[in-house]
């Protein structure tokens, strides 16, 4: 006899997501584009001799701040496959290397914000009465501050006490420059955007734990006396996986985007750290002599960003049918 | 009705304080001061200037002397422009007004109609190609957007220009490039909501009546289909300020989105205040406003 083999949330959601060609198509963009950019210029490196200038002269990926004054703004040929920028760096490595900045500035600030709004949603919706309402009104209010003002007063306030605390990291801890750079510069835009971007999934994580609170298998797990972190954790949130899975990849363009928009204004990533945001901002200078400067770093970013949010629309049909398209 | 109203104004106020409080401490928090990057200063001159803006007295005595100034209506003195901080917000208000305005203009005239058509038109290569374009215009960010356009039709076009701010004619590129991203975010919720409601029982009873497709979609399915729209003007106002900052750079336009930056780059505490002040309170003004239009178009949202 044969037995009927169901199927699981996830291999419906994949067959679903399949179905979709935008999202699928975007899927394995979003995964070329991580690929490239975080194992490329390992590949790069390791076929690379010793010494930086060399690997500038010889190899296809350069040293991204590697600068050749003798041949600035070089049009695309066979060693600088997307030409030089204002300084004679390579651009197809630089493209990269920002791109490794920008996109774990959008993950790691995804990864913050995921967990305040995952943890304060779900207190919130099981918890109920008096503290939902009390939680949900400073929600509110912090909804109510315009984002791009906020996070730029937190970044600021971050790297100016992290940059008084450089020769402290340096002397004391004896990290090297590089590595203080990212602490400087890179890690308080993450912990600002974080800190500041958790609400819409407070409210989500929230809306679903309230209705699934009410459902049987709760009503069971209770009755059998487990502890209410243990409901909360073993059994609430891995039921709401879909719609937080769907949100995270909805939040990673968003806070990629709002890296980009401080770094063109000049209050993000500065040099010599890279960003898409930053090559933006370079390319914008030069557009009129040299828009192959503004106009391929743009084509990526924008790629990035439509992949992640067509396979964050994609993964909500294939995950929650039911959630509106808005 | 009412009640739901003094509930948004206390929230809106809310809103507010906390805004200016956390840009009072914050700014002030900072290592240094408005006046670190002028080494050659002497200090007793540092200190007549710290003096002058009360900036040497203990943080909460300033912060109590700041409210009391500010409803006395006086938003202090910039420590790096030397002028008074209302001054420089008049100079620069109108530019960042025009800018608002006709952004949310054409926000508004191409986000509600391609939304409205892609509705009606659901599953047509109509509706695929304007979801299409709206993803496309909610991907690509203003600072990518602004430059093209600037380049490509900027420079052929004879009677607009690249970048500056003279004549109305100016205002076409920023205005564009402000309002793209806001229309796209509009054209989707639009459609949204005209689904919605075209699904409904009373829709199709109107239908099986026979009345004009035309009737029911201009009398019976706008109202209800365009009220997740008016929610959304509150936040896309909210992003026009913002976005605004980085139009005005690309464009070089004298708005206060330049006076913001560099304030937070050279702490500049009351004109940073003054700003800030300025763009949360428009900010929960639009909010409170729409939330009355909301009311008025749904009666169900008028119960508490």
């Amino acid at each position: 006899m044969e037995i009927e083999q169901g199927n699981s949330l996830w291999s419906d959601a994949w067959l679903r997501l399949k179905k979709n060609k935008m999202a699928f198509i975007s899927f394995w963009l979003v995964i070329t584009i991580f690929a490239l950019c975080f194992f490329l210029p390992l590949i790069g490196e390791i076929g690379a001799p010793e010494g930086d200038k060399e690997r500038a002269a010889n190899h296809w990926f350069k040293d991204p701040n590697h600068q050749i004054l003798t041949e600035t703004f070089k049009s695309p040929d066979s060693t600088n496959i997307m030409g030089t920028d204002q300084l004679g760096r390579d651009l197809f490595s630089r493209v990269l290397y920002g791109g490794q900045i920008s996109l774990l500035v959008g993950l790691l600030a995804t990864c913050i914000s995921m967990g305040i709004g995952i943890l304060y949603g779900a207190i919130s919706g099981y918890k109920g009465g008096k503290t939902d309402s009390i939680l949900m009104r400073i929600v509110d209010v912090l909804y109510g501050l315009p984002f791009l003002v906020i996070v730029i007063l937190f970044s600021v306030f971050i790297s100016s006490w992290a940059k008084e605390a450089q020769d402290f990291l340096r002397d004391s801890w004896g990290l090297n420059d590089s590595l203080i750079n990212i602490i400087v510069n890179i890690l308080p835009l993450c912990i600002a955007i974080g800190l500041l971007g958790w609400y819409t999934m407070a409210r989500v994580v929230r809306s679903q734990v309230l209705s699934s609170k009410k459902l049987e298998y709760v009503e069971a797990a209770v009755s059998l006396g487990l502890s209410h972190k243990k409901i909360l954790l073993k059994h609430i949130l891995p039921n709401l996986l879909g719609p937080i899975i769907v949100y995270t990849t909805l939040t990673i363009p968003g806070f990629i985007l709002t890296e980009a928009s401080l770094s063109f204004l000049g209050l993000g990533v500065e040099s010599p750290n890279s960003s898409w945001g930053l090559l933006l901002l370079d390319g914008a200078k030069y557009m009129e002599t040299y828009p192959r400067l503004l106009i391929i770093p743009s084509l990526i970013f924008a790629t990035t960003l439509l992949s992640l949010n067509f396979l964050g629309d994609g993964l909500r049909d294939a995950l929650d049918p039911k959630a509106s398209k808005d | 009705m009412l009640k739901i109203i003094i509930n948004r104004l206390l929230q809106g106020i809310l809103v507010i304080v906390s805004l200016y409080t956390i840009t009072f401490f914050m700014v002030r928090a900072l290592p240094g001061n408005a006046f670190t990057s002028d080494k050659t200063m002497p200090a007793k001159v540092l200190q007549q200037n710290l003096a002058r803006h009360n900036l040497d007295k203990p943080i909460m005595t300033q912060y109590v002397l700041s409210i009391g100034q500010l409803l006395d209506g006086d938003l202090g003195e910039s420590a790096t422009k030397k002028r008074p901080v209302i001054d420089i917000i008049s100079h620069s208000f109108p530019t960042s007004v025009i800018l608002g305005v006709s952004g949310m203009i054409i926000a508004v005239l191409i986000g509600i109609p391609a939304g409205i058509i892609a509705a009606l038109k659901k599953n047509s290569l109509i509706d695929y190609s304007t979801m299409m374009f709206a993803m496309i215009g909610l991907s690509v960010p203003s600072f990518v957007i602004g430059p093209l356009l600037a380049k490509f039709v900027g420079s052929n076009v004879p009677f607009l220009k690249v970048a500056g701010w003279g004549d109305p004619l100016d205002w076409v590129l920023p205005s564009i490039t402000l309002g793209l991203a806001t229309a796209a975010y509009l054209a989707r919720i639009t459609r949204a909501g005209m689904l919605d409601v075209l699904s409904q029982d009373y829709i199709r009873t109107a239908q099986a009546k026979g009345v004009k497709q035309s009737t029911i979609v201009i009398k019976h399915a706008l109202k209800g289909g365009l009220i997740p729209s008016v929610a959304f003007i509150g936040p896309a106002f909210a992003m026009l300020v913002t976005g605004s900052f980085i139009v005005e750079t690309i464009f070089q336009a004298p708005g206060m989105g330049q006076h913001f930056v560099n304030a937070t780059k050279d702490r500049d505490p009351f004109l940073l205040q003054g700003i800030v002040l300025l763009f949360g309170t428009l900010i929960v003004v639009v909010n409170i406003a729409s939330d009355i239009a909301l009311m008025a178009l749904n009666p169900r949202l008028r119960q508490a």
